[in-house]
């Protein structure tokens, strides 16, 4: 059965990416699945405050920022999810005693925010060239009332959901990184969203090489 | 293939390809590289290049934030004084160190006197991810200032890291296309920051404004110079 | 967190040098302000204003509250601002810097106090359901002159916004989704806009017939890092001041203030027509949905 937007169960919506898109930090992206779009800022390294320097490595800061009101709870929850996936993926032990400051800032959510949010940290940490393990890739998916997944769900589709899950995944080894659920599945189910997840965070790998391909021919650096 | 486009992670298969290669060689990784057990891995985004001659391996890439390397160039700031050595901002994590004895010809009655806020232009003689930077204003082989020092009145602009090499390389188009019009002398830092002085204000401005807009045009920089020009 | 240091000695003489030949280190004119660009939506509220480098996102949204008992038939209005470090690595989450006190302050003045929403008009049912409109304010990237950018995408947040429509059937309240009814624009009193100027001293007496006077519109942050004093004016399209605030700084001749006023007036109805333009443009684009403005993050 087709979605309201006319995709089917396991079509993602388009992706989109600015790559250096503020000229401030040291690396910026705004990424986006359709009219979701969240703005990462990645600084670093950059001096640590005293008490939060790690002699053997660097600190990974994150900040989550809502677009509409002051950070609640599901915002706390958002930045516990950006500092696991930047502290996974960095290989902070070669910049010891260094903070890096990882700001994702919401600019629209028309669903599946927390997996834009992800993917937008993961390509800022790449946009600011510093060093890392893997890549993540986020897709989020939804479970209907019918007992439907629905891959890269919309904000209405989202909130008459029987479940909701996002997983990430990295390049290397096709692992997970992260995974957070809410509301009542099987086990049967959350392994099926895995599959399903699994396979659209191929899609997202492929996007971040087009988009690199992109911006190093725009930088010159391909011919 | 040695010439691709690599995502961090990314295995790079550096075993010797062809007879020609001497085999006995050490594989040499360098910015963007890492060895992780027997394997060489991408840490970073970027082109991977090779010469696989030499056994040189290494990833081009582009950013902002500078992470100090041995014997680079740098435009510092000068941030504190103290009694044996100056502080300096490069750009980078932690302030590096320039001791008052790393100029040409300083002796311990005769040493430079350098203000706080001054710029430099310096090379770096230590880097290591667990001390502090240090610099120094001469070439440690001839023991001569070879450029380096305080760089007096001009004017700094900050660009990326990548922006800053295209412009060391030799006859950087951007700076011929310049150099056609305009007398002026600059000092550019691998730590994007680029200080430059001209004969007067507006050409200062002018080359400034050549030298930021400049990046990301590889073909029209005569053109952008023409065009800054008739803005005068 | 890393610190920031004063502007080198070399650019603090050379900016002072051009500014004496009437000129600016980005090639600018003293009354140049930077390029402006307003992107709006895809939701209803949500403004995105570039001023050269400096970038600003606001976002307008309601929510139905009960009204202040001392005040049952006004809606409310309320503006938050706060620097995260995305516009600066110098930022710090938590706490807030003189900064950002200032440029709520300015904001606050501007917007709030000239009472440029008509708050009357947000009221539902007197003393029981008001309109309650919210404005983020999101500083993408410092390069100067937040103040002035954080107006103009206010402003354009709340000419581009559109709430909900309710129909009230004597102590029902009903409220339509934007499917049902075409939501309604928010009634503005007036539009204002700020203007910055910044000051640098010469060590000499001043000399205004001079074309040379050290006076500069729209500040980038090497020059507010740089200057002696600063002014904000607050105007609107009928020609009226609505604020002007200057916190310290180098004292000013009445006559100079003047100037700043008038030049303020004439670049502040340019910039209102951009804005006019800019939401004129996006409206009868702008399709409804996306969560229409009304808080989801919450």
């Amino acid at each position: 059965m087709p979605r309201k937007d006319g995709r089917t169960t396991t079509q993602m919506r388009a992706m989109s990416a600015t790559q250096g898109a503020l000229e401030r930090a040291d690396g910026s992206v705004r990424f986006g699945f359709g009219d979701t779009q969240t703005m990462c800022a990645v600084n670093g390294p950059v001096e640590a405050r005293l008490r939060e320097e790690q002699l053997d490595r660097a600190t990974v800061e994150a900040v989550y920022r809502p677009i509409i009101g002051l950070p609640g709870v599901r915002a706390k929850e958002i930045e516990a999810a950006v500092q696991t996936v930047a502290e996974a993926s960095l290989l902070a032990g070669l910049h010891p005693r260094t903070l890096v400051q990882v700001t994702a800032q919401c600019m629209s959510d028309a669903g599946s925010s927390v997996a834009a949010t992800l993917n937008a940290t993961a390509m800022a940490l790449m946009d600011a060239g510093l060093p890392l393990r893997a890549v993540p890739a986020a897709v989020a998916c939804a479970i209907s009332p019918e007992g439907e997944v629905l891959v890269d769900p919309t904000a209405e589709e989202e909130q008459c959901a029987r479940s909701q899950h996002v997983f990430a995944f990295d390049n290397t080894s096709q692992e997970m990184v992260f995974c957070a659920s809410t509301g009542k599945f099987t086990a049967e189910e959350l392994a099926a969203c895995h599959d399903l997840c699994r396979a659209g965070a191929a899609k997202v790998h492929a996007f971040y090489r087009v988009a690199l391909e992109r911006k190093l021919a725009e930088e010159g650096i391909v011919a | 293939m040695t010439r691709r486009v690599v995502l961090p992670g990314e295995t790079v298969d550096v075993s010797v390809t062809s007879e020609d290669i001497d085999a006995t060689q050490p594989v040499r990784l360098g910015p963007g590289l890492r060895q992780a057990e027997a394997e060489v891995c991408a840490v970073r985004g970027g082109q991977l290049q090779a010469q696989p001659e030499a056994r040189r391996w290494w990833i081009e890439s582009n950013k902002k934030r500078y992470v100090p390397a041995l014997g680079e160039p740098v435009v510092g700031q000068v941030i504190s004084r103290h009694a044996e050595e100056y502080k300096v901002d490069i750009g980078g994590a932690h302030s590096a160190v320039l001791q008052a004895m790393a100029f040409e010809g300083a002796t311990k009655k005769n040493r430079p006197n350098i203000k706080v806020g001054a710029l430099i232009y310096a090379r770096v003689s230590l880097a290591d991810k667990d001390m502090e930077p240090e610099l120094e204003c001469l070439n440690p082989t001839t023991g001569r200032s070879e450029g380096y020092g305080e760089l007096k009145d001009g004017f700094m602009i900050t660009c990326s890291l990548g922006h800053c090499r295209r412009l060391l390389r030799p006859g950087a188009a951007i700076l011929r296309a310049l150099g056609q019009h305009v007398p002026f002398e600059l000092a550019v830092g691998m730590n994007g920051r680029v200080w430059l002085r001209a004969d007067s204000v507006p050409h200062t401005i002018l080359t400034a404004n050549a030298i930021t807009r400049s990046e990301g045009i590889y073909h029209a920089c005569r053109r952008l110079v023409k065009q800054l020009l008739q803005q005068i | 967190m890393p610190k920031e240091f004063e502007p080198s000695i070399s650019e603090r003489e050379f900016v002072q040098a051009a500014l004496l030949e009437g000129k600016r280190v980005d090639g600018r004119t003293p009354y140049d302000v930077r390029a402006i660009e307003i992107h709006l939506g895809p939701e209803y509220g949500a403004a995105e204003v570039t001023l050269g480098k400096t970038r600003v996102a606001a976002r307008a949204s309601a929510t139905v509250v009960r009204p202040f008992p001392d005040r049952p038939n006004e809606g409310q209005f309320m503006l938050n601002l706060e620097l995260s470090p995305m516009a600066s690595a110098t930022f710090e989450t938590g706490r807030a810097s003189e900064e950002e006190v200032l440029v709520t302050r300015v904001l606050e003045k501007a917007i709030r106090q000239s009472r440029a929403v008509d708050t009357e008009s947000l009221c539902i049912l007197a003393g029981e359901k008001v309109w309650s409109v919210r404005v983020d304010v999101h500083v993408l990237d410092h390069h100067g002159n937040l103040i002035d950018c954080a107006t103009m995408a206010v402003v354009a947040a709340l000419l581009h916004f559109r709430r909900p429509d309710v129909t009230v059937i004597g102590e029902d309240v009903t409220i339509h989704t934007l499917e049902e009814r075409n939501p309604v624009p928010l009634a503005l009193h007036h539009i204002p806009i700020c203007i910055s100027f910044a000051f640098f001293e010469d060590g000499q007496p001043a000399n205004h017939s001079c074309p040379c006077d050290r006076l500069v519109m729209d500040p980038s942050r090497l020059e507010e890092r740089l200057q002696d004093g600063d002014m904000t004016v607050t105007v609107n399209t009928h020609r009226e001041l609505c604020a002007l605030s200057k916190a310290g700084g180098s004292p000013l001749p009445p006559d100079q203030v003047m100037r700043c006023v008038q030049l303020a007036a004439t670049k502040g109805a340019e910039i209102t027509n951009l804005i006019r333009k800019a939401v004129q443009d996006t409206t009868s684009r702008t399709r409804p949905g996306g969560g229409g403005g009304i808080g989801l993050d919450r």
